[in-house]
């Protein structure tokens, strides 16, 4: 029998996947409210959800009104926004480079939208307003100055990896320098450096929530280029799709994703790469399933770890960016030796 | 028809091939042979449209390939080249990105759309596999998916580069034969192969690449010409099969 003779199966033009899918879909919004109400509910300082809401209703300036609106609602939004901004700027970062391993806090991304969120603080440090758009400039500038290594030394992946490391690190010196030399401007330095979401107010947050909504709606539409880059420059020029430019559109789209959030969460770690990862492993490499899932699985890890460092240690607080690093690092390492054990 | 006009190719300062100037007719498989580094698979890509010449220029149906914008040349010519990496998806997710220049604005597949996923994956003999992952896959499932994504672009050109490589013999007949039937359909089909006989026995012209030159040539004249000791450095014998068929043999000389 010729094995390339015609199936005899029926063409069946259906998408059983399809259910799947919005079940994963269901079950993943399902837990995003669920993680946004344990946000709302529980903190370093004891307070009823319920009544909090119940005061803010009838107008009420209660303690826990004032906690849920001014602190609590904040917080989880940023929370929810700056995982769902930081898993999707990896999936496409990833995508681009044709990188597993690359993420914006491991290629430089990240780094480079703190330099232009500390340096504009420095510079002018009333300008808070501006902030989103320092970091989004400083993350652009981080990966075109890797885009363009990469393409002038025809680098393979690791190079990437590596020339974004190494950016990273004079990154980060630059940003320390910063902060010695502008003690005062650059406040709370240290918080900004490990992560968190204490201190996040919505007049801080309403820009940068903007951008980064506009964003993952705008990267849900490019999911099938990022489909196609997957395939192989060739093959994605044979498809019709100009690479070069939807790479430059594709690394705008994560700058300005990583650089909303680090204007408000500072250099969170590991959601990038951790989040796509674990999605991956649900739904595949197919970008139009792998954006959304990505974006609710980011948000709900934030969510969760920021509620999990505020109720730890209660009532003293860990940065978020503390315990994602502590999620994130055994991640990693587990993903080299997976790497190591399939190369064996 | 797709006509070539004194194609130039070059490395910065290292040229590949200079002053090529030759057609393609649709319903014909075209072979591109030539010893290593001659430049098959670059001539392939500038055919294909992906790599521009250095010198010369490529025609569609008496149109240059710059007249026309990217998508449209995606809807006339396609490629299937060595893929290196394959993303953990399944067959069909593949196949579907095969439609992705025939999408609107709204990046929404149509019901001709899948339709025409179904078509390619099961004209590729690939229907059974439509829901497994390609990690999954041996080498030649998954070349039989890589021939559905090819085929899904419906295109009357279609390019394949080495598509016989790592594929078992049995593979290879029914991957050539597929090819022979693309062509009664009407379609051009250009390939780049290394295996000699092969490309003697399934292809009805051959493009040999040779110190930069092209030589146009049948398979038939091809074998009876010093060509295969000048350009390879081996001897070609006829061989008549018990059915009256004749067939090459090539051995160094």
């Amino acid at each position: 029998m010729n094995i390339w003779q015609k199936s005899s199966t029926p063409i069946s033009l259906n998408k059983p996947k399809h259910g799947k899918i919005a079940v994963l879909l269901a079950v993943l919004c399902a837990l995003l409210l669920g993680a946004f109400f344990c946000a709302l509910a529980f903190g370093s300082t004891p307070m009823n959800l319920f009544r909090g809401i119940g005061d803010l209703l009838r107008g009420d300036p209660s303690a826990d009104g004032l906690i849920l609106l001014h602190i609590r609602l904040p917080r989880a939004c940023a929370a929810a926004l700056a995982g769902a901004a930081l898993a999707v700027a990896g999936v496409i970062i990833q995508a681009v480079l044709h990188n597993p391993m690359a993420a914006p806090n491991v290629i430089g991304v990240n780094s480079g939208a703190g330099l232009g969120a500390v340096l504009m603080l420095a510079v002018f440090p009333s300008a808070l307003g501006a902030l989103p758009l320092a970091a989004f400039v400083g993350a652009m500038v981080t990966c075109l100055c890797i885009y363009a290594i990469s393409a002038r030394t025809g680098a393979n992946r690791m190079t990437v990896t590596l020339v974004g490391i190494a950016v990273a690190s004079l990154l980060n010196a630059a940003i320390n320098t910063l902060k010695i030399l502008y003690p005062d401007s650059v406040y709370d330095a240290d918080s900004f450096m490990i992560g968190g979401f204490s201190g996040v107010t919505f007049s801080r947050l309403f820009p940068a929530c903007l951008i980064i909504l506009a964003g993952l709606l705008v990267a849900c539409f490019f999911a099938w280029e990022m489909d196609i880059l997957a395939l192989g420059d060739d093959t994605a020029k044979s498809l019709g799709v100009n690479v070069k430019r939807a790479q430059l559109l594709l690394l705008l789209l994560a700058c300005a994703l990583a650089g909303g959030a680090v204007s408000f969460s500072g250099l969170l770690g590991f959601v990038g790469l951790l989040v796509p990862h674990l999605a991956r492993r649900f739904v595949g490499e197919n970008h139009r399933i792998l954006v959304p899932v990505s974006a609710l699985g980011g948000a709900i890890l934030v969510l969760v770890c920021d509620m999990i460092s505020r109720v730890l240690f209660a009532p003293y607080e860990l940065p978020v960016g503390i315990l994602l690093s502590f999620v994130g690092g055994p991640f990693f390492i587990s993903l080299i030796l997976v790497g190591r054990k399939r190369h064996d | 028809m797709i006509e070539a006009r004194d194609l130039s190719f070059s490395y910065g300062a290292s040229p590949v091939f200079s002053d090529l100037s030759f057609s393609l007719t649709e319903g014909k498989v075209y072979g591109i042979v030539g010893p290593n580094g001659s430049g098959k698979t670059t001539l392939l890509r500038v055919l294909c449209g992906i790599a521009k010449p250095t010198c010369g220029e490529a025609f569609l149906d008496g149109i240059p390939y710059d007249s026309f914008d990217r998508l449209s040349l995606a809807r006339q010519l396609s490629l299937m080249p060595q893929f290196s990496y394959l993303p953990p998806v399944t067959a069909r997710d593949l196949v579907e990105r095969g439609r992705y220049p025939y999408l609107g604005a709204t990046r929404r597949m149509t019901p001709e759309d899948r339709a025409a996923v179904e078509r390619a994956l099961s004209q590729a003999g690939a229907i059974d596999l439509a829901h497994r992952p390609l990690n999954e896959l041996s080498g030649g499932e998954r070349q039989r998916v890589c021939l559905a994504l090819l085929l899904a672009q419906d295109t009357p050109y279609v390019f394949l580069d080495e598509p016989t490589t790592y594929l078992d013999l049995s593979h290879r007949f029914g991957l050539l034969s597929q090819l022979r039937d693309l062509s009664r359909e009407g379609r051009c089909v250009v390939a780049v192969l290394h295996d000699l006989p092969q490309a003697l026995r399934w292809c009805d012209e051959l493009l040999v690449l040779h110190e930069g030159t092209l030589i146009s040539t049948t398979p038939s004249e091809f074998a009876r010409s010093s060509l295969p000791d000048r350009v390879f450095g081996v001897a070609c014998h006829p061989v008549i099969l018990p059915d009256g068929r004749e067939e090459y043999v090539f051995l160094p000389k």
